[in-house]
C-alpha cells in the first residue's frame, strides 16, 4: 500500500480485537503497493485472505491465489466482498464481520 | 516506544487528552478505539469535519490534536485547528516522510508528525515523545529543518557583532551557553574534556570582551540563538510482526490505501 504499514497494522489491530472472541487470530503476512509484485509472490506466500485496495467493486480473486478477496475503496469509505454483491460502509465492525466470513469459508 | 505510561517531572504517570480528526470513518473509528485502550491517552473527542473539529477543540481544550494528513484542507485546516486550540500540540498523522512534506507541516504549526510507515505502537510512543517536545526523524529531514530555521533566523536577525573571528567550536559553544548549559554539560554534549571546554569558554569570553558567561546572550543578542548546536536524533526501531494465524495479504495496486 502507499502508506500501507500503518493501515495494515490498523486493520490487524481492530480486526484482532473482534476476531479473538471467535477464537481466530489474524496476522498481516505481506503488503504490496503493486499488484504485479504480489502476483510474483503467489507461490511463496500463504494467505487465507487477500485485501485489495483501490477497489471499485467486489474484486475477483488473484489468479493462482484461491483465497477469498475483500476490496477497499480508494477513499476507504466502502468495503466490497467477499461475495460479488456484498457492499458496505467500511468500519472496523464491518471489516471484522467480513474477515470472519472469509475465515470460516 | 513501549506501552508504559509516560511520567511527568514528579514521576507520576499522566495521560494526554487527545482529539482525533479524520474525515475517513474507518481511520477515525479505528484510532479512537485503539488509543482508548492505551493508558497514556484519553480520547476527548473525534471530528470528521473542520467545523466539528473547531467546535470540539474549543470545547475540550485537548493537549494533543491528532490530525489525519489527508484531512480536507490539509495544512490550512491544521492552522485553523491550531488557532482554535492554541495550547494543543498538533500531530500530523500519516504524512510522507519527505523533506518537503515535513517542512510544510512544520510551517503549518505541527508540533510533530507520525510518518505513514509507522506502526500503531509507534503512534502511541510518538504521541508521548511529541507531547514532550521530541520528534524522531531521519537525519536528512533534521538537517533540512535546521537549515530552514537558520535561514529564517538569519533573515530576521541582525548581523553578528563585529569583533575577533570566532572558531566553529566557539560558535557552537555560544549556542550551548544560550541554552544555559554548564561547562560540564557542554563538555558532555560536545564530547570533549571539561578542561578543553573551560579553555574554549575562557577564550570566547576574552574575544567577546565579556567578564561572565551570562553576558554572552546580552552581547550576542538574537544571533546567539541561531548558533548551531549538536542534536541527537533517535533511530526508529525495527518493527517485528507476530507469527501468522489467519494470514491476511493486503495489496493496493493504485497505492491509494493510506
Amino acid at each position: 500500500m502507499g502508506a500501507s504499514p500503518f493501515l495494515a497494522d490498523l486493520i490487524r489491530r481492530v480486526a484482532e480485537a473482534r476476531l479473538q472472541t471467535a477464537g481466530v487470530r489474524i496476522a498481516v503476512v505481506a503488503e504490496f503497493d503493486d499488484l504485479e509484485a504480489a502476483r510474483w509472490r503467489v507461490g511463496e506466500l500463504v494467505a487465507d485472505i487477500v485485501v485489495l485496495g483501490g477497489a471499485e467493486a467486489a474484486p475477483t480473486p488473484i489468479d493462482g491465489w484461491p483465497a477469498p478477496t475483500l476490496g477497499l475503496s480508494a477513499d476507504l469509505a466502502t468495503i466490497y466482498g467477499p461475495g460479488q454483491d456484498d457492499v458496505a460502509r467500511l468500519t472496523p465492525e464491518n471489516l471484522a464481520i467480513r474477515l470472519l466470513q472469509c475465515s470460516s469459508a | 516506544m513501549g506501552p508504559s505510561a509516560w511520567r511527568g517531572a514528579s514521576g507520576v504517570p499522566f495521560v494526554r487528552e487527545t482529539l482525533v480528526v479524520s474525515a475517513i470513518c474507518f481511520l477515525r473509528q479505528s484510532l479512537v478505539e485503539i488509543l482508548s485502550r492505551a493508558p497514556e491517552v484519553r480520547v476527548t473527542g473525534e471530528a470528521a469535519s473542520l467545523d466539528r473539529a473547531l467546535e470540539v477543540a474549543r470545547a475540550t481544550h485537548p493537549a494533543i490534536v491528532l490530525l489525519d494528513a489527508a484531512f480536507p484542507g490539509g495544512t490550512q485546516s491544521a492552522q485553523m485547528i491550531g488557532a482554535a486550540a492554541p495550547d494543543a500540540s498538533l500531530i500530523a498523522l500519516g504524512i510522507r516522510e519527505t523533506e518537503q512534506d515535513v517542512l510544510t507541516w512544520a510551517e503549518a504549526g505541527a508540533a510533530g508528525y507520525v510518518p505513514n510507515t509507522a506502526s500503531v505502537d509507534d503512534l502511541i510512543g510518538l504521541i508521548g515523545q511529541i507531547s514532550r517536545g521530541e520528534q524522531t526523524c531521519p537525519s536528512n529531514i533534521a538537517g533540512s529543518l535546521l537549515r530552514r530555521v537558520a535561514a529564517s533566523r538569519r533573515a530576521e536577525a541582525p548581523a553578528p557583532p563585529a569583533g575577533p573571528p570566532l572558531t566553529r567550536r566557539e560558535i557552537e559553544i555560544i549556542g550551548l551557553l544560550s541554552e544555559g548549559l554548564s561547562n560540564k554539560d557542554i563538555a558532555r554534549r560536545l564530547r570533549i574534556s571539561l578542561g578543553t571546554t573551560k579553555s574554549h569558554v575562557h577564550n570566547l569570553l576574552g574575544k567577546l570582551g565579556l567578564p561572565r558567561r551570562a553576558d554572552v546572550m546580552a552581547r550576542m543578542g538574537p544571533w546567539a540563538e541561531t548558533a548551531p548546536t549538536t542534536t541527537g536524533w533517535a533511530a526508529r526501531p525495527n518493527q517485528i510482526s507476530p507469527p501468522p494465524a489467519l494470514a491476511a495479504l493486503i495489496i493496493d495496486p493504485h497505492s491509494t490505501l493510506r
